[in-house]
This record gives structure tokens, sequence and C-alpha cells, in this order.
């Protein structure tokens, strides 16, 4: 409806100003045609407009009629013939009369010629006190002919102009709202193809109508996007299982592994060397079977197969127990963990997944943990913050080198990540952040990252 | 039963190696009353000779499917069950509880965990009579004694009655004693509600217990403040 009214108004606006531009276009050829023609009876048909200039230069002398040399000259060069009646309808004067014509005229021819033509020729006519003076152009020269109107007619003439001005506006109003719905009916389909250009099935918009070229060219487009998307899709899917299916079949072997340094690690028989050797056994299969756990759930939130449960979520309970279950499950003295609530957090709820979000949060505090053995403090923030809700985790600890940052911004353009730092636990809270529509920052100061902000939105 | 090391219980896996490791585990820990089955059929076979009172079972068994398995078990015998298996997804993990399975440990496990698990499902299963009788015991807090059942705390001077809601708050930090309850699950096991318009309520709640549980309420020794979080009792 939106995209209608827009055309509508365009269209108008479009014939409204075509309307102007003719309008204008037709005065100014208006204007010249006048002037020309304003100019035409000046220069070159003085003479027959003039009858009475003429007239004025032949004069009676000595018993004969004279016409001055310019006259004489005009009335060769422009006019058929002249000539001057007198009260009795004789010829008394007259210069190039054809000979067809007669010499003598009635009260009814005279009325009938005074006006238009004398047989074919266009007249002009002077009354002079000795007669009538006639001039007469060529034949074919001129046009004439009587215009009648009726007095009221001519009285309202203003008005009628102005209702003819008015339902022409109107007319075009119509036919641009008519032709503005047709154009945007033959689009529509065009729009509508181009909204389902990201849906999975293959365009067949109708190739027929003015915008038939551009529909043809968007189905091959659609096509082209589809099969991409397929390879695509089929591409992530096979990796996607793949790490699925290899991490299933170490998951058994893994078991072995320890379960097996667990009990060496538990054997009396076993001395004290031999028991640190399987219990370090044990801890790296532990770590092992995180990194599993992490580079499957990174594939699969990567190639979005990981079934989101978005519900209703209290941000500060979550972060509450998070907090509470490390110190439940026996964190060291030598870290500390604090959590600082604005009190306007106590009352919002958000929507999300708080499984994967607690993970996130627990991948966070855990590497504060795990690359401070030595302890620190970690304290998380939370406040709003416009329409965010801006968590702050901080550690007192060695920070997070700047090239892991780098290499987690910009992981997707590092083409040979062999030689770099592995980063899944922070690549996995970006992840996650990023499927909330959040986004991860880290603040770095001094060349060191003691601290990163996750802003979620409130809605 | 007197105990749940006396249990039966029959582990099905495919692989041998983690039937005999598992049979290690679990001797280790007490459980000596111990079955495998490498396959269903097997696992048929041992089940019709004597039921056990645990089953920890695989999904993925060479003749069959572990969830198909466990409808069969159910149908003829309500025995608890533990999926162990390789399968880690949400999916699977599930469909096996909502099947009604007592519980599902995703390989790699801790062994420790693992007999944790199977701990709790005996001690759930078959002692909890036993443990119902005794679910209420006193709780001695210094010169102090809690009353649960009686819903008092006897002091050298007499007895305090704790009103309903004290005795609820008192209850869950007992039964999470030593760890940390937050405010969320404090107010959810009192008032069925978030903390939210709950926070100066459950603090009065608990100056009042303290009144009552403390030789000197100001500085106390048993109902600890984790700050920003919730309370933990010692």
């Amino acid at each position: 409806m939106k995209d209608l009214l827009k055309i509508y108004r365009r269209y108008i606006l479009t014939a409204a100003s075509i309307c102007v531009l003719v309008l204008i276009f037709n005065l100014l050829l208006l204007f010249f045609f006048l002037l020309n023609q304003f100019g035409y009876k000046t220069a070159n048909n003085y003479a027959s407009t003039q009858a009475s200039r003429l007239s004025d230069q032949l004069t009676f002398d000595h018993g004969e009629y004279v016409l001055s040399k310019d006259a004489q000259k005009l009335i060769d060069e422009k006019l058929a013939f002249a000539m001057l009646i007198d009260q009795e309808g004789q010829v008394i004067w007259s210069r190039h009369l054809p000979d067809h014509l007669p010499r003598t005229y009635s009260l009814t021819q005279v009325a009938s010629f005074s006006r238009w033509y004398l047989e074919g020729y266009p007249v002009k006519v002077h009354v002079r006190p000795d007669g009538l003076f006639v001039t007469a152009t060529p034949l074919h020269s001129m046009w004439k002919h009587t215009v009648e109107f009726k007095e009221d007619f001519m009285h309202a003439l203003p008005l009628y102009l102005l209702l003819v001005f008015l339902s022409n506006l109107l007319l075009i109003f119509v036919f641009a709202l008519l032709f503005g719905h047709r154009f945007y009916i033959s689009l529509k389909p065009l729009v509508d193809g181009i909204d389902q250009l990201t849906g999975d099935k293959v365009l067949t918009l109708p190739e027929q109508g003015i915008v038939g070229n551009l529909a043809g060219k968007l189905n091959k487009a659609s096509a082209i996007l589809v099969f991409q998307r397929q390879v695509l899709e089929k591409r992530d899917h096979t990796r996607t299982n793949w790490i699925s299916g290899v991490s299933h079949d170490i998951r058994t072997p893994l078991s072995l592994i320890l379960g097996f340094s667990d009990n060496l690690a538990e054997s009396p028989n076993l001395n004290s060397e031999e028991k640190k050797e399987a219990a370090s056994i044990r801890e790296n299969s532990l770590l092992i079977k995180r990194l599993i756990e992490d580079l499957n759930l990174t594939s699969r939130l990567e190639y979005n197969y990981y079934p989101l449960r978005i519900k209703e979520y209290h941000p500060a309970s979550l972060l509450r127990s998070l907090i509470a279950s490390y110190y439940n499950h026996g964190l060291s003295n030598q870290w500390s963990l604090d959590l600082a609530l604005d009190t306007a957090l106590e009352g919002l709820i958000l929507n999300g997944d708080p499984d994967l979000l607690l993970r996130a949060f627990r991948n966070l505090t855990d590497n504060s943990i795990r690359h401070n053995p030595e302890g620190c403090q970690i304290q998380i923030c939370g406040r709003i913050h416009g329409d965010f809700l801006q968590l702050t985790f901080s550690d007192t600890g060695c920070g997070i080198p700047i090239p892991i940052i780098q290499l987690l911004n910009h992981a997707e353009s590092a083409s040979d990540t062999g030689s770099l730092p592995h980063v899944m636990g922070l690549r996995i809270v970006k992840q996650i952040i990023e499927i909330h529509h959040g986004t991860l920052e880290f603040d770095i100061l001094k060349d060191v990252c003691r601290s990163l902000v996750i802003r979620l939105p409130l809605s | 039963m007197n105990h749940i090391y006396e249990c039966q219980i029959l582990l099905i896996d495919d692989n041998k190696e983690l039937l005999s490791m598992l049979t290690r585990i679990l001797n280790r820990e007490g459980f000596t009353n111990l079955s495998t089955a490498a396959c269903c059929q097997e696992a048929r076979t041992a089940l019709a000779k004597k039921l056990p009172d645990l089953i920890i079972l695989d999904v993925m068994l060479p003749d069959g499917n572990g969830f198909f398995l466990f409808q069969e078990i159910r149908a003829k015998a309500d025995i608890p069950i533990l999926f162990l298996s390789a399968r880690d997804e949400d999916n699977d993990r599930l469909l096996g509880l909502g099947l009604g399975a007592d519980d599902y440990l995703t390989k790699p496990f801790l062994p420790k965990e693992l007999t944790l698990r199977i701990s709790a499902i005996l001690r759930r299963t078959y002692l909890s009579d036993r443990f119902i009788q005794s679910e209420a015991p006193d709780l001695e807090l210094g010169k102090r004694i809690v009353h649960f059942d009686r819903g008092t705390v006897e002091t050298s001077e007499g007895e305090t009655a704790l009103t309903a809601k004290e005795l609820l708050i008192l209850k869950k930090l007992y039964e999470n004693r030593n760890r940390i309850v937050t405010f969320d699950a404090l107010c959810d096991a009192v008032w069925g509600d978030g903390y939210y318009t709950y926070e100066n309520t459950l603090m009065v709640h608990i100056r009042r217990l303290r009144e009552k549980l403390e030789e000197d309420p100001s500085h106390p020794q048993w109902l600890l403040t984790a700050r920003g979080i919730g309370y933990r009792l010692i």
C-alpha cells in the first residue's frame, strides 16, 4: 500500500509537471504565432489590411484619379487589384482589375463581397465620400470566416474556460491514478519476487507485460541463488555432520581413557609420580572432552544447526545462579567472583535461550580462571544502557592477548588459521551473543584487554 | 534392602572394554552385584533370568536402538534406567528423558559423576521411604537447635516459634547446606515467584531468622550473606 501511494504520488506529480510544461509551451507557441501573424500583417499584407491608407493615397485631381507611386508599387507587389466603386455601383477607378470581374456592382453584390470574397479574391473595403475603395489580395491568400457567439456565452466564457481547465485537471488526475495503479500492478510481482529471493524456492514470475524482461532476469537470478544456497547448505551440513560424527566416535574411546586414567590415579598400587601422570591423562582427557563439546557447539551455531530454545529469562537471576554455581563447586580462594547489578535489572525480563547465554557467561568466567592460575578478582557488572542490557566481565588477571581479539574479530578473513591461536571459547561467546542480536566488545586499555562488554537488546 | 550397594546393576553397552571399565569403577565404589550385556539380545536374556535394580543403557547397540529397548523393558517392569550414550545432541537427551529415563549421561564422563548419579537414583528409588522418615531432623546451630517438625528454635531460655515463611527459608537453606542459595531460588521456594518485588521482604525475614538463630545477629555465624547473590547456611 505504501508503494502504491508512492507510485500514485509520483505519477500525479509527473502528470502535473507535464501539464504545466505543455501549457507553458502552448502559451509560448501561441505568443510566437500571434507575433508572427501580427508581423505578417504589418510587413507583408499591409495593403490588404490597411485599405484606408491606400485609399487616402488615391486622389481626384484635374478630373482624374491619381494614385501615389508608393501605393502603386505596393499594389503591384502585394495585392491582386484595387478599385473604386461609386455610389451607383460603377467602377470609376481600378488597377489590375481582372477582365472577368464585373465593372458594375449591385447593392447585393457589394453587400456580399464587402466582408469576404469577390469571385474568390479576399477583399477589404474602405468607405470614402466618392464611393467604396476595394483592395483584393491574390486568390487563396487569406481565409475568412464569420464567427458568431451568443452574448451570454461570451460573458460566461471565463467561467467556461475555468471549468474546462478544472475538468482537464480532473481527467489528468484520474488517468494518473489509473496508469499508476496499472504500473503498480505490473510491478507488484517483481517486488514480491525480490522479497522472495531470500526464500528456498525458485521464482517463477510471469514473463509477460512491460516488466516481463525484468521478471525473466529475476527468475534466473533466483534459480542461481537457490542453487548456490543448496550447495552451501549441503557443504555446511556435511561439515557439521562430519564434526558431529567424529566427536561421536571419539567419545567412547575417550570415556575409556578417562575411566582408566581415573582408576590409575586412585590406584593404591602406583607411586605418587605414576599417579600424577595418570591424573594428568585424566585432566587432559577432560580438556579434550571440553574441546569436542565446544567444536560441536561452535559448528552447530555457525551453520545454524543449533535448535534455539527461546523463552523469557531473568538476566539477574541467571547471573546470580552462575556465580553461586562457581562457589558451590568449590571455587578456590585465590579467585573471587563479584556481581554488581543495577537495581533496574531486578525487574528485567528478556527473551532468549538462557542455557546458551549461561554457557557464554560461563566460558568468559572459565577463561578468567583458567588463564590466571595464580588467582584474580573477577567482576561481572550489569546495567541498562539505552536500549541494551550491558554486562561487563572484567578481571585483574593477565588479560586477553590482542592477537586473540584480532583473530576473533577477523576470523572470517583469516586464510591461514593453522598458525593462529585457538579461540574456541570466545568464538562461542561471540556466536551466542550474535544469535541474541547483541554485541561483544573488548575494552582495550594500554594494549591489554581485561574487560569485555556484552550488549543485549532489551526488545 | 538396607543399602544401595546391595542393588543389582545391569550394564548394557556394545564396547566390551567400556563394560569392563564400568565394572571396575562400580566395584571400586562398592557395587558388587553387576552383570553385563553387549547387545539387545544379551540384555533380553539377562532380563529374562532376573530383573536388575538398575540398568545402565547405551543408545546405539549393534542389534537395535537403546530407546526401543528402553520401551520394551519399561513395558515389562518399572526398573530405573540411566542412559549412558555418546549421542550428545539435545534431542537425544530430551528423547531419553522424555521416554521416562531416570537420567541421561553423555560420554565421555567422569567416573565419579557416574557413580554419584547411580547412587542418587538408587537412593531415590529404593530408600526414599526411609529418607522421608528422617527428612526433618533437628538442626544444631551452636547452642541452638532447630526443630523442623515443630517449627521452633530451642535455646537455653526456651523455645521460639518460627513463622511459616521463616521455616520455608530455613528448610531451603538446610537442603542446600554449605551451598549458596540464590535470592531467586529462595523466593521461588517461599513465594513461588522471582526475587523482584520481594527484595525487602526476604531481607526482613532473614533478619528475623538471624535474631532467632544467631548469638549475635549483627555478626552472623550460621546464616551468611553471599553479597549480591544469596544466602548460605553453614
